[in-house]
Parts: C-alpha cells; structure tokens; sequence
C-alpha cells in the first residue's frame, strides 16, 4: 500500500498523470468503492484490499475522454480486461499509466469471489510499473462449468430457463461490462426488432444468449456481471463455459497478451479444424 | 406498394411428383403482398420466364417469387427476366422447394406444407429488398501463370497470342517442367526435349510473355481483374542480364557434389550449374548452401573465370508486386518418395528406382548420356522389373488415387528398355492395365506383344536384395494363381503422383479450395472443370489432379480461352452485394478488418473517432465482417437486418 502511494505521489510530482483512478474508503461509511483521484492529496484515503472488487476499467473511455493522462490501479483480472480494450481500439495506450498491483484476491460478500478460483494471474499483463507479487497459476478447472457440462440437455434447459425466467432485463450486466460498448445495442434495436423488450422467458433467454456470444472469446472474466446481477443469474457460468471452449480449442485465455487478437478474429493454418476433419498434412 | 408475382415451378416431376405445386399456388396468392401467382411446368425455360415477363407487364407485380431450385442455378435467369422488362433485377428472390423440399421430404402433404412455408417466406422477405445496380471496375488485362511446366507454356503462349501480356512464373531456374526431363513421351515415341523445346524458345521469345523465373508467389490480394500478386525473386547470385550461357562458370566450379535435381538425383553437378542443356534461359544459378565463397569467403572461380562479370555474391531475394487481372495456377506435380515402401528396400537398394529416374537413365542428356546401365556397377540390366502402383490405388500405404499416367509410361519404359536392351526381358507387375487415352490401349498391345514384355498381374510383396547382386522380386500372378519370383538386375518403381509440397500453402495464399489429397478443387467437377470457387482463378494441368501431357496442354489452352474471355471486356460487373459500415454505429473495434479475406476494410477518421471503412471494389459480399460486428454496424446489400428478420419472423 505505502510503496503504491509512494509511486502515485511520484507520478503526480512528474506529471506522468492527471488523475488516478484507484480504491478509496469512504472514511464516514468505510466502504470501498472506485475513486477518481485528482491530486495526491486524497491518496490517504486509497486503499488496495480484499474489498476492492469492482472492475476500474469500466471507467477508462469516460476518463480518457476528459483526461490527457489516466493512471489506473489493476488487479489481475481488471488488467486482463484492459489488455482487452487495447486490443480492440477502445483505448489508446498512450494515455493509460498502468499500475499492476499483486492481488491477493478479493471477497464478495465476506466470501471468496467465485472468480478468482480459476484467476491465472495475480499481476496485471499490462503494466506501466508493478507493485507486489506476481503470481502465475495453472491451467484453469472451470469446475461450475463442467458440473452444467454434466447435465443433459434437458436438464440444462431447465436450469437456465429458471434464472432467465427472473430476468428483469435491468441491463447492469451490460452497463458494467467493460467489453458491452455498441453504440446501439442489439436489444435496443427497434428495425428490425431482435430481442423483445419486455421480460418474458423467451426475450429473456435470446438477450442473455446474445450478450454471453457476444462476449466468447473476449470476455476475461472479471465477474462484474454476475456481482451486479440483483437476480443473481450465473452469469459468469455462461461467460466462463464460452471460456472454456475457447481454451480448449486455442490454449488462449482472453486478455493474457494485449498484443494477442481474440482468437475468433483470426484465422490460423494453425487452429484444429474439428468440423472439417482436422488439418491437412 | 409492394405487389409479388409469385411462380411456382414444377421442374418437370422433380418438384411437382412430391409437392402439389397447385396448393401451394392456392395457398399463396391470397397473402396481402401477393398480386399474382402461378405455377409451370419449368419455370426457367423461354415460357416460363415469358410468363414472368407478362404477369410484370399485365399485373404491374413490382418484386418477383420463383420456387423452383436453388438460386445458384437460376437466379440469374430470372433477374435477366425481370430486367428485361425494365424491373431492377435485384427485386427477385428465390425459394428452393427442389433441393431443400421435394428432393429430401418423404411425405407428399409434408412436403407441400413446407413448400408453402418457403416460399411465404421469401414473399416476407422480397417486400423488403431494395433495388440495387451494378458496380463496374476497371480490368487489368494481364494474366499470371504460376508454374512454367507444359500446361502453364501453352496457357501462356495462348494469352500472349490473344494479344494480352502474360507472366510466366517459375520458381525453378529454367521453365520446361516434368515434361524436360523425360527421355520419349508415350503413345507415339517421339523426343520430349524435342516437342518441348520449341514451345519453351516460343514462350522466352513472345513479346507478351514476361518468363520470370527462380521465382514464387508470396501473397495474393484483391480480386478478378484486379489481383495484386508479391512475388519474390530468390538471390541466385548471377545478373541474368549479363550472362551470355557460356557455361564455363558450371564446368570450372571445383564444388561438384550438388545433388542433380533435373537427373532424379543420379548424379552430382557443380554448384553453379545451368540446370539442364535445353533451359530456358540458360542463365546459371549458384546453390549457396554449396557454393564455397558464400558459405566460407574462399574460392571465388567462378566470378574470377566469367567473362561477363556476371558473378554476384551480394545477391539477395527480391520482392515485387505485380497487377493482373486473372491468374492461371499450372503448377504441376511431384514423383512421391517411395521411401515409405521399405518391403521395396525404401530406397536402401540403389537399383531399385523410380519411374523418373528411368527416364533420366534411357535420356541422352541423363547422367550416362543415354546408355542404360545401372546406378549400384553401371552394369547393363539383362531383366528388369517395372513395378506399378507405388503409392497409387494403395490406401493403407500412401494414396487411394490412381495416379493415372503410370501405366502409360510404364508400357513406354518397357519399350524404351527393349530398344536399349533388345536381349533383356522385361516384367511388368500390375493390378490392372488403365488406358483409356486415344491410341494408349493399342501402345500397351505393342509392348506386350511386339516387344514381348511379361504383364504379371498382382501386386509386389517384396524385393529382396541377393548376394550375387540380383533383386529377388517376390510377386503372384493372379491370372494363373500362384506365387511368383523374378531375379532382377533392375527394378523401377513407378511412384505416384503427388501434389507440390508447398501446394496447401500456395492455396491458403490465393484463397483457393483442394482435397484432402492436396490437389486444387475445380468450380465443378463436370461443367466447370478450369475455373476454381474464385473468380479469375484457374487451373491447368496436375496440380489439379494427375494429368498425362496432352490433358495438361487441353487444359493449358482451356485456361488461356478463359482469360482471353474475360480480358475480352473493359470493365467487371461486381455484384452490389456488398457491405457497407454505418459510421455512426461503428465503435472502431476493428474487429471486422481481421477477418475480411480481402483485405477490403480500413480504417478512417469519422469526426474524432477511429471507424471502419469497406472498399467497395475490394468487397466480394461474403459478410463475414457483418457477422462479426456485434454493434450492427455493418450491413450486406441484399441481406439486410429487415429482409432477413422478415425472413425469420414469417416462420411457424
């Protein structure tokens, strides 16, 4: 925490940065929410914890937008998402001063998030300076994803049609999802009309499919959806069984490289052609 | 207001046997953008369309439904119909109720219904198209033929006669090909070399054709009259401009141990070398994985002994992109190593050798000048055994193909072995003898009766080494039904037609299709046997599959003819199927630029934000960047969200 400080303090002091955006601890409610730091001032009140859970990313194309330089303080996970958004022009490098921060995982609820069971890195792969550990880990399990892999399909249906069915089509998980930024959304779409507005089984279930396909191959898993959800729809299990297919078929996992194109963009001689039979010799 | 003709078709009873094409009439034309329906007995004939023609003119239907087959076949005919009658021809859609519906239903009521259903569907969806016209581009008229073998010279010598500049491309030092290096060529026995060579004096001295040789493609862009094609010149370390051929470089190279590619690999030559006596040009190319200055700085006697000053030890690859409006791919085939065949010695025994290797043998430009003696003692073989099949018709070892041209010059090899040898015997060993050609059948007559060679039908088991230098061949003869042997002094193997190594790769370049055998796939197997799945490319010779010569020049001037046809016009029509990006719904992921494959989408300012920007005359309307774009801001003229949701919504 005191060497993070330190390193903010030295970034204001050399101009490196206008704002910051970080943790800060409400020090009436004590609780921990994103922060715009514009001096470094304030940075007694940042923090760097368990508490800190929310994905800062979400926030950069609005900073940007006002602010020349934008520092921003990232997890593991926040940074895999930011390697998304470099990779698909959403933010220009140049104006990003990132600052990887070992995370040691966060708690949602007073437990464990869910997500950092399968985390493969507890360091940002994108960083301008890095604070604390960097922790790599192994391949990951997709344990949720493969309990519903189990299932047969009808078994599945039902499964997913009960949460679907509570859907009340309140769009959180698309307003914090960093990667969920069409100037118009398809479930906005009037001409033609894709995804019916009104919350019933069957619109329900096109726009939650919609947003997890949209999402395949992209989505580094930050969980924002799913904690924002007030249904508490599984909506990481959705993301993470795309996921899943996607490492299997790739060996990539999104957001690892930010120099790495999402592997359903491009076309390898490489990739296994399952469908076709496999690759020519 | 939108008015639809809708024609039912019966297609003879292809569509009316299973389908009541009545009902489906009946049903249909009540539907409120329905104005007048019909069926016929064949809706694509000059009635049919006749009858599209009136119901324009006489009911004043403004969008038109054909049911009948699939749009692939007919829809130009019938978008001719319309336009001919002044409607835009973009305002016809089609309902597939052969293929998708009567062909594959069981049930005549099932069928009916869902023919009812197609074609409602497209009355949905045809309300919704818009008029489009016609892109026209501009046409390079300048081909490239890729290999410089027999079907790329007579395809290029072809083009250049219509008058149209052509380059050849080879990426060997000489064009000539397979053909150069054979000794006789079957069913009339004359000189290979000596047909050839004129062809190849034609083709360097045809004011339209540019022969680039030691040269290959690296990248193909664009799209028919328009390609972009790299190629890159390997350094071979001598100015063609300068050399004169005197040939003194290859004779004083004291580096003589470079396996001799135009001999099968029999002997050794310098290594600076013309690669045969015939090559077209006779320019030398130094191998620099031999050549002594460039691997160590020492020798350098080649450089001081020319009297051109052609020698360049600087050389280094070259990269230029050419502009051609088609491209001819004549890229030809390779012997298959027989190394796999260990029970054949895999290429342990030095007299057991190819068919190719033969042919280098019996040559007079071969590695004995002509004389057939064996490899292992240079003793002349008294019996030799002709094995077919090598890799052919042989799944288990290498390919299921017959390798087609084998039996031919085999029957060739064996009358080539009579006529060096006329006191040895030869054997062939065969599974069948396939001569379909004209005259072939009547040549392998004559070898076996006039020559008195020995067809032994059944398939090899092994060759066996002896110890007084004989091969023990350890075959059956099917026809009596027993096991054989023959004590050979030879043994050529003839060993199967494969693909180039690199010929997947040279596919994936210009976007072309092939089998899982790696030759190149045809539009058609029947009806368009020349062209490929890309428009402006197409195929000769056996890089399409295996070919004898007279097939691959058929298809070398087959080819030519196409391109003349085509460089016959000043512009292309493209479709106006293409898409377009609504820069304002565009958020400049860029996504859709990666998987274009033509590389038809760049990037543009739009106010301050980074968008999409697709060439329309780069587009080819695949939409793949439609489907990508999550944000919607692409759309396919012809496939726009309204016609396809119309499309979708209208189903039960």
């Amino acid at each position: 925490m005191k060497a993070m400080r330190k390193k903010i303090k030295e970034l204001f002091a050399n101009g490196d940065v206008d704002v910051v955006l970080g943790y800060r601890e409400d020090p009436a409610s004590g609780e921990v929410k994103a922060s715009v730091f514009k001096k470094d001032e304030m940075l007694e009140d940042m923090v760097f914890d368990e508490r800190c859970v929310q994905n800062l990313v979400n926030y950069l194309p609005t900073l940007v937008a006002r602010y020349s330089k934008v520092g921003i303080v990232l997890k593991g996970c926040d940074g895999r998402s930011l390697a998304t958004q470099l990779v698909e022009h959403r933010i220009n490098k140049n104006q990003i001063v990132a600052l990887g921060v070992g995370c040691e995982g966060v708690k949602v609820g007073g437990k464990d998030a869910d997500k950092c069971e399968d985390c493969p890195t507890s360091m940002s792969p994108v960083t301008d300076h890095e604070i604390g550990d960097k922790k790599q880990k192994k391949d990951p399990v997709f344990s949720k994803v493969e309990e519903i892999e189990k299932m047969s399909p009808a078994e599945r249906w039902k499964f997913f049609a009960e949460y679907f069915e509570r859907c009340e089509r309140c769009y959180a998980c698309r307003q914090i999802c960093p990667s969920c930024y069409c100037e118009i959304c398809v479930a906005d779409q009037q001409e033609p009309k894709w995804i019916e507005p009104s919350a019933k089984l069957s619109a329900n279930t096109m726009w939650h499919l919609i947003r997890a396909y949209h999402l395949a191959g992209r989505c580094a898993d930050c969980g924002e959806c799913e904690r924002v959800c007030p249904q508490e729809i599984p909506m990481r299990l959705m993301n993470n069984a795309l996921e899943k297919a996607v490492h299997e078929l790739f060996g990539v996992r999104p957001g690892m490289d930010p120099e790495e194109l999402p592997p359903l963009v491009v076309l390898s001689k490489e990739d296994p052609d399952t469908i076709m039979g496999g690759k020519h010799e | 207001m939108a008015k639809v003709g809708v024609f039912v078709c019966h297609c003879g009873v292809n569509i009316a046997a299973k389908v009541d094409v009545k009902k489906v009439v009946d049903t249909l034309k009540d539907m409120p953008e329905v104005g007048f329906a019909e069926e016929y007995k064949f809706m694509c004939s000059s009635p049919g369309q006749e009858l599209i023609r009136k119901a324009i003119k006489d009911n004043s239907i403004n969008r038109v439904v054909v049911a009948a087959c699939s749009p692939r076949m007919h829809l130009p005919t019938f978008q001719k119909a319309l336009a001919s009658e002044g409607l835009n021809p973009y305002l016809v859609s089609m309902a597939n109720i052969r293929e998708q519906c009567s062909w594959v239903t069981d049930d005549p009521d099932e069928a009916t219904q869902k023919a009812i259903d197609l074609v409602a569907r497209q009355i949905k969806r045809v309300v919704h198209q818009d008029p489009l016209d016609d892109i026209y581009v501009p046409m390079t008229k300048t081909a490239i033929v890729i290999g410089g073998g027999i079907a790329g010279i007579q395809a290029a010598l072809d083009i250049a006669d219509g008058n149209r500049k052509v380059i050849l491309l080879e990426k060997s030092p000489s064009i000539g090909g397979r053909m150069a290096q054979l000794d006789e060529t079957f069913p009339t026995l004359d000189c290979s070399q000596c047909i050839l060579t004129p062809k190849m004096v034609e083709a360097a001295q045809h004011p339209n054709i540019e022969i680039r040789v030691n040269s290959e493609v690296k990248k193909v862009d664009g799209y028919v009259g328009n390609f972009e094609v790299t190629i890159e010149k390997k350094a071979t370390y001598v100015d063609a401009q300068k050399c004169i051929g005197c040939g003194i470089c290859q004779e004083k190279c004291p580096v003589k141990i470079v396996p001799d590619e135009f001999n099968a690999g029999l002997n050794t030559r310098a290594a600076i070398a013309i690669p045969f006596p015939q090559a077209v040009p006779a320019i030398p190319v130094i191998d620099p994985e031999y050549c002594r200055k460039i691997k160590e700085d020492k020798c350098g006697v080649c450089a001081k002994i020319c009297p051109a000053e052609a020698i360049v030890f600087d050389d280094a690859p070259k990269q230029e992109t050419v502009s051609v409006g088609a491209i001819i791919v004549a890229t030809g085939y390779k012997e298959m190593d027989p190394a796999v065949y260990t029970e054949y010695g895999g290429k342990k025994y030095p007299d057991v050798i190819t068919g190719m290797q033969f042919e280098r043998l019996v040559s007079s430009t071969g590695p004995t000048g002509g004389e057939l003696k064996r490899p292992s003692d240079g003793v002349i073989p008294k019996t030799v055994v002709f094995v077919q099949c090598v890799g052919s018709r042989d799944e288990s070892k290498a390919h299921a193909y017959c390798s087609g041209i084998c039996c031919m010059y085999t029957a060739k090899h064996t009358m080539l072995y009579k006529h060096h040898v006329p006191d040895g015997q030869g054997y062939v060993s065969y599974i069948d003898v396939r001569a379909p050609g004209k005259t072939y059948e009547e040549f392998v007559r004559r070898a076996i009766e006039e020559e008195g060679v020995r067809y032994l039908r059944g398939r090899v088991a092994k060759i066996r080494r002896l110890q007084n230098g004989k091969y023990r061949v350890y075959t059956e003869d099917t026809l009596v039904g027993r096991a054989v042997h023959v004590d050979a002094d030879m043994v050529v193997l003839a060993s199967a037609v494969e693909p180039q190594k690199d010929a997947v790769d040279l596919a994936q370049m210009l976007g072309i299709a092939y089998d899982a055998d790696g030759f190149y796939t045809e539009a058609h197997p029947k009806l368009k046997p020349i062209e490929t799945a890309s428009a402006g490319i197409f195929l000769a010779g056996a890089c399409q599959g295996p070919k004898d010569i007279p097939t691959s020049v058929q298809q070398g001037s087959a080819a030519a003819s196409k391109v003349l046809a085509l460089f016959a016009r000043d512009t292309m029509v493209k479709s106006p199927q293409i898409a377009t990006v609504d820069p304002t719904a565009c958020t400049g992921c860029l996504t859709c630029s990666y998987v274009c494959h033509y590389s038809a989408i760049e990037e543009k300012e739009f106010g301050k934000h980074r968008v999409a920007e697709i060439i329309p005359g780069k587009c080819q309307g695949c939409g793949a960047c439609v489907a990508t774009c999550k944000g919607k801001a692409i759309t396919l003229a012809g496939f726009s969200d309204d016609e396809i949701y119309e499309e979708i919504v209208s189903c039960k």
